[in-house]
């Protein structure tokens, strides 16, 4: 069995609207567009990059495709089997092959249980193991995420940010799954803890055969972590194209604009491209047209009026611009 | 963009020496340990370290806004237009604070306060410093927003800051910052809470404030990027000590530091991807036991026996770059991609 390259998720055209409600009747009065036809895949063994600003979705779509919450619209296939679908055994046999690991590992992890309780607790709920089997596992999980066995009894106080998130990527892997979603998992570290984590990562990748969807908004740690990349705007993607390719020959305004504004560690290089203006605008009445357009440095009268759907423009690359 | 040649009007701001201690029931945390800073007149100082070293005590000492107890200013000298700030009357600082010398801090979120309007917010200061009447203060707000790029002030001024988003938030801190045109602003992370677009703003804007009004900077950072595109200058600070300090180029150009070196290798840099980063080995130490010697010997593959017991003093290798190393002769890049690679 070819167990590389294989399609390991496929998301086709979700969509998830939260309502705002009024009144004591809750009346929904409008819906946020937190995610409006979103599709891509991700192959087995490789790494996807989702990138955009706050507020775009991304947190949105993972929080999705793991069934914490219900879509409003659309599909997603993981391994083939349609995910909305899933009930009873089914539905508990595929949270194990999907994990994620969350951006602070200050309120990710649970201050009253011990280290060891936290990253079990995954194992005894699956009922993969017991007693001194589960103590050895969690041993195990915690040397390979390069921490010491010893720490099984001690509590996440105890620990600095590096430790508690590679803490949360031991209960991550404790139930080997295939597909780990990374939402922001060193934005709020050290640089020099930064590479520390974006290292483990890579290693346990390799050993495990780990799949990610890599949350971000750092272009840098995106192109260091990824094998093809995503841009997200307004709950839409804009661009999608291979790593080497999104940053050689990035197409859609938004994503230069994007590498435009991420400061280079060069004095001699400094940042004279595109400024965005403005904000992103509200995601309860999204902009007609393209919804980049009240952004976008080179709009035109079409823009404004017609928007514009995904296209492929070389294989691979997908654009959502009319002037591409 | 900078067209100021640095070090021709000197300093604006001296410190030397300067100790803040604090006293916790743990024992004494030595949070500065004997720094010297300077900022030039019109030139923006960029102060880098990881959580922990010290870099936001340094600022808020500046501003005497140290919490004692159980802070203790435990030594030292922070010189501003030949006034030794940490001997200067409450009065005479609190005429100072905010009007001289203003700050920025990191999280425009919690910085504001949630039941006054910005426009109430930003007036205080001008009324407070600049002894102006109500609607003149009124008339100097709405210039004051119009110039850090919030759209329709006359109306904005009304709004809370729950009305508005982390960007603008932050541009209402650099708007009250400013209102009185101080002669230094001390920035403390002022984007690390934003998105990239947003950040690129307020750093533009943040750049063309200094250039309109010749203000000088002190931005505190651990993004290097940012370092790189606003400072003229850079001080590397690690475990309490300026461990490195010249001027931007020299600085990323030459670094001589094993810890300045470790940090730069240990980013990834877009178009230079590599299997996998350099990592410092080792921890950041714990404040409540520092290392003896060179505070950084535990994590340096340099150290020697001489590392582990005499501190290395900061020295001048050239012309505006100083180093506090042993071995600062002859570590450079080159040395270092051998050692560490």
């Amino acid at each position: 069995m070819n167990t590389m390259n294989h399609t390991l998720i496929e998301v086709k055209d979700l969509k998830k609207y939260f309502p705002i409600t009024r009144g004591i009747l809750s009346r929904v009065i409008n819906w946020v567009k937190a995610v409006d036809n979103i599709s891509f895949h991700i192959r087995s063994g490789e790494t996807l990059g989702l990138v955009g600003e706050s507020g775009c979705g991304k947190t949105t779509v993972s929080r999705v495709i793991l069934r914490l919450i219900e879509p409003t619209a659309g599909d997603v296939y993981f391994e083939g089997e349609d995910v909305f679908k899933l009930r009873g055994d089914r539905l508990r046999k595929f949270r194990k092959d999907m994990q994620i690991i969350f951006q602070d590992p200050y309120s990710s992890l649970n201050p009253r249980l011990s280290v060891g309780s936290i990253i079990a607790e995954g194992i005894g709920a699956h009922k993969i193991a017991r007693g001194k089997v589960k103590r050895e596992i969690v041993e195990n999980l915690l040397e390979d995420v390069g921490l010491s066995a010893s720490f099984y009894n001690r509590y996440p106080h105890e620990f600095s940010g590096g430790q508690r998130q590679r803490i949360a990527i031991a209960r991550a892997l404790s139930l080997n799954p295939k597909l780990i979603i990374c939402d922001e998992p060193v934005s709020a570290l050290d640089v020099s803890i930064q590479a520390q984590i974006l290292n483990l990562l890579t290693k346990l990748k390799r050993e495990f055969q780990l799949s990610y969807l890599f949350i971000t908004h750092d272009l840098s740690v995106v192109e260091h972590v990824s094998d093809r990349i995503a841009t997200m705007y307004m709950g839409e993607i804009s661009e999608i194209a291979d790593t080497k390719e999104f940053y050689s020959n990035p197409l859609h305004p938004y994503t230069i604009a994007l590498l435009s504004a991420n400061p280079v560690p060069d004095p001699r290089k400094r940042r004279k491209g595109i400024l965005l203006k403005g904000d992103l605008p509200s995601s309860i009445d999204p902009p007609p047209g393209c919804r980049f357009h009240t952004r976008c440095p080179v709009a035109e009268e079409k823009c404004r009026i017609e928007w514009p759907v995904l296209r492929e423009i070389f294989h691979g690359h997908m654009v959502r611009c009319h002037l591409v | 963009m900078k067209n100021y040649t640095p070090d021709n009007r000197g300093p604006i701001l001296e410190i030397k020496d300067l100790k803040v201690y604090f006293d916790t029931d743990e024992g004494l945390i030595k949070a500065v340990d004997g720094i010297d800073l300077k900022i030039m007149k019109g030139t923006t100082l960029g102060l880098v370290g990881e959580s922990g070293c010290g870099k936001s005590i340094t600022c808020l000492s500046i501003l005497r806004l140290i919490p004692s107890p159980p802070g203790i200013i435990a030594g030292g000298e922070i010189i501003y237009k030949g006034r030794n700030l940490l001997k200067l009357s409450e009065r005479d600082m609190e005429d100072i604070r905010g009007n001289e010398i203003s700050m920025i801090f990191q999280e425009p979120m919690t910085s504001l306060n949630p039941v006054f309007t910005i426009g109430d917010q930003i007036k205080e200061a001008i009324i407070l410093h600049q002894k102006k009447g109500y609607s003149e203060a009124q008339g100097l707000t709405v210039q004051i927003l119009d110039k850090v790029g919030i759209p329709s002030p006359e109306i904005r001024i009304k709004n809370y800051p729950h009305q508005m988003s982390g960007g603008m938030k932050q541009r209402i801190m650099i708007a009250m910052a400013i209102s009185c045109t101080p002669e230094i602003l001390i920035a403390d992370e002022p984007t690390t809470a934003l998105d990239v677009t947003i950040q690129a703003q307020i750093l533009d804007l943040i750049q063309s404030l200094q250039d309109e009004l010749g203000m000088s900077i002190l931005i505190v950072t651990h993004n290097l990027g940012v370092v790189a595109n606003i400072a003229t200058h850079v001080a590397i600070m690690y475990a309490s000590k300026i461990v490195e300090y010249g001027s931007v180029e020299e600085i990323f150009e030459n670094p001589k530091h094993p810890y300045t070196l470790g940090l730069f290798t240990s980013i990834p840099i877009i178009g230079e991807k590599k299997e996998n980063l350099y990592v410092i080995p080792g921890n950041v130490p714990n404040p409540l036991a520092f290392p003896n010697g060179c505070k950084f010997w535990p994590r340096c593959l340099f150290a020697t026996e001489i590392c582990k017991v005499h501190e290395p003093p900061i020295e001048e290798i050239k012309e505006d770059h100083k180093v506090a190393c042993h071995f600062k002769l002859w570590i450079n890049k080159y040395v270092w991609k051998e050692k560490a690679v």
